[in-house]
């Protein structure tokens, strides 16, 4: 047992305390701090990150105009009820609705996950890929963990998962697709490891969402291919086809190649 | 005047939960699960994210590492403290283990009041769920807004 410190000279030093106070705990490429604080939001903030109208139009968009709340909603420090209610007051309810259904997806997770907790890390259905869960790998190559795979765009979606501990929801479904599909690895293995970085890693909405990515909690596998990550995160991150080879074809081609023992 | 220690979970971090539903003058306390943590491999991201909720509290959180029936017996040897509450988690493998944990040690736990009531119906897709609840949610937020 052991009384940790409440006092710090700044974020830095914190840093520095909780690195050598968990050092036997955290892998070496789990020591970094995220540039995101945990200390409350202000009010002015929070009412700030919430743009209903604007989220409606562009939240598929890595730029798009999400809140970036959910790491505090994750910790308990703000209420999906209290953000429904600031985006009803901003817009009303006919323009808030795609925000507030975001916020309602959170809850019907939970719900999945208390009427299913033995799917929390089983597969809740068979694959629908044509192949059995038994041929997927178990573990999640190096390359992945490094952030070195042969495409641009998985690692700069790597590196913000692991350095920030925040990914766009938009980028999670493809890394979540990458790794299950176009590297065929189990979802249990990238679930795990997105619950390890992720600030806002929550076991329903996370675990759940891989099954349904993977097609174990759905009805055909979620694929991407290069021209649509181009088209949503094309302004920010390599989206050139001579970087990201594996991810340049049609969906059909991806299909014939990803799922090629599939028989629907 | 019976004494209070609450353990608060890192699931609800919130001054105004805590506020309202822990009595006034409990201690507060939060454990740093090394179970827990080693379970699920918490980067120190989400350590620190923690950390720094736990700090900015308006109350002083008295705060540990080690094995939570360890440190929680111990204060029972040790403390004047009469009475435990702690807040029962959502995370179903969290809340497993902090409810087998609090059973041993005679915690009371408290479950802070749902957005969305407990449905008894199975939902397997989300529309079929967004149906039965969208009107309650925008009800309720539109209580709220007045």
């Amino acid at each position: 047992m052991q009384i940790l410190s409440s006092q710090f000279s700044d974020r830095a030093a914190l840093t520095q305390y909780l690195q050598a106070q968990f050092n036997d705990l955290l892998p070496k490429t789990h020591r970094q701090a995220s540039p995101i604080d945990g200390s409350n939001p202000t009010a002015q903030f929070i009412d700030q990150q919430i743009q209903p109208a604007a989220y409606a139009r562009t939240r598929n968009f890595y730029q798009g105009a999400v809140s970036q709340l959910s790491p505090f909603v994750r910790q308990g420090m703000i209420e999906r009820r209290h953000l429904a209610n600031i985006a009803l007051a901003k817009v009303g309810a006919k323009a808030a609705e795609k925000f507030i259904q975001e916020l309602l997806w959170g809850e019907f997770w939970q719900h999945v996950a208390d009427q299913r907790p033995d799917a929390l890390w089983e597969d809740a259905e068979p694959y629908k890929t044509g192949f059995e869960a038994y041929t997927y790998k178990d573990t999640l190559p190096e390359d992945i963990l490094r952030a070195e795979t042969p495409n641009a765009c998985i690692n700069h979606f790597i590196q913000d998962l692991t350095v920030t501990g925040y990914l766009h929801n938009h980028a999670r479904m493809y890394l979540a697709a990458y790794v299950v599909h176009f590297r065929r690895v189990r979802w249990q293995a990238g679930a795990a490891w997105f619950l390890e970085h992720l600030l806002d890693g929550d076991i329903a909405a996370n675990n759940f969402s891989w099954q349904w990515v993977a097609s174990t909690f759905g009805g055909k596998p979620y694929i991407f291919n290069l021209e649509n990550v181009a088209k949503y995160c094309g302004d920010v991150v390599d989206c050139r086809p001579e970087t990201n080879p594996e991810l340049d074809a049609t969906y059909e081609a991806l299909h014939l190649r990803l799922f090629k023992r599939a028989t629907s | 005047m019976t004494t209070t220690c609450v353990w608060l979970q890192e699931e609800w971090l919130s001054a105004s939960l805590i506020a309202e539903l822990c009595p006034a003058g409990a201690t507060l306390i939060y454990i740093f699960d090394e179970t827990w943590l080693a379970q699920r491999r918490y980067s120190l991201k989400r350590i620190q994210f923690i950390y720094e909720a736990l700090l900015d509290l308006p109350e002083a959180v008295e705060i540990y590492r080690g094995e939570p029936s360890e440190i929680l017996h111990a204060r029972r040897q040790n403390k004047t403290e009469q009475r435990y509450l702690t807040f029962k988690p959502r995370d179903p493998e969290l809340r497993q283990r902090v409810l087998d944990i609090a059973h041993a040690h005679d915690v009371e736990h408290m479950t802070p009041p749902p957005w969305i009531p407990v449905q008894s119906q199975s939902f397997k897709r989300f529309f079929k769920f967004y149906n039965v609840v969208k009107r309650h949610a925008l009800d309720e937020a539109s209580r709220d807004k007045s």
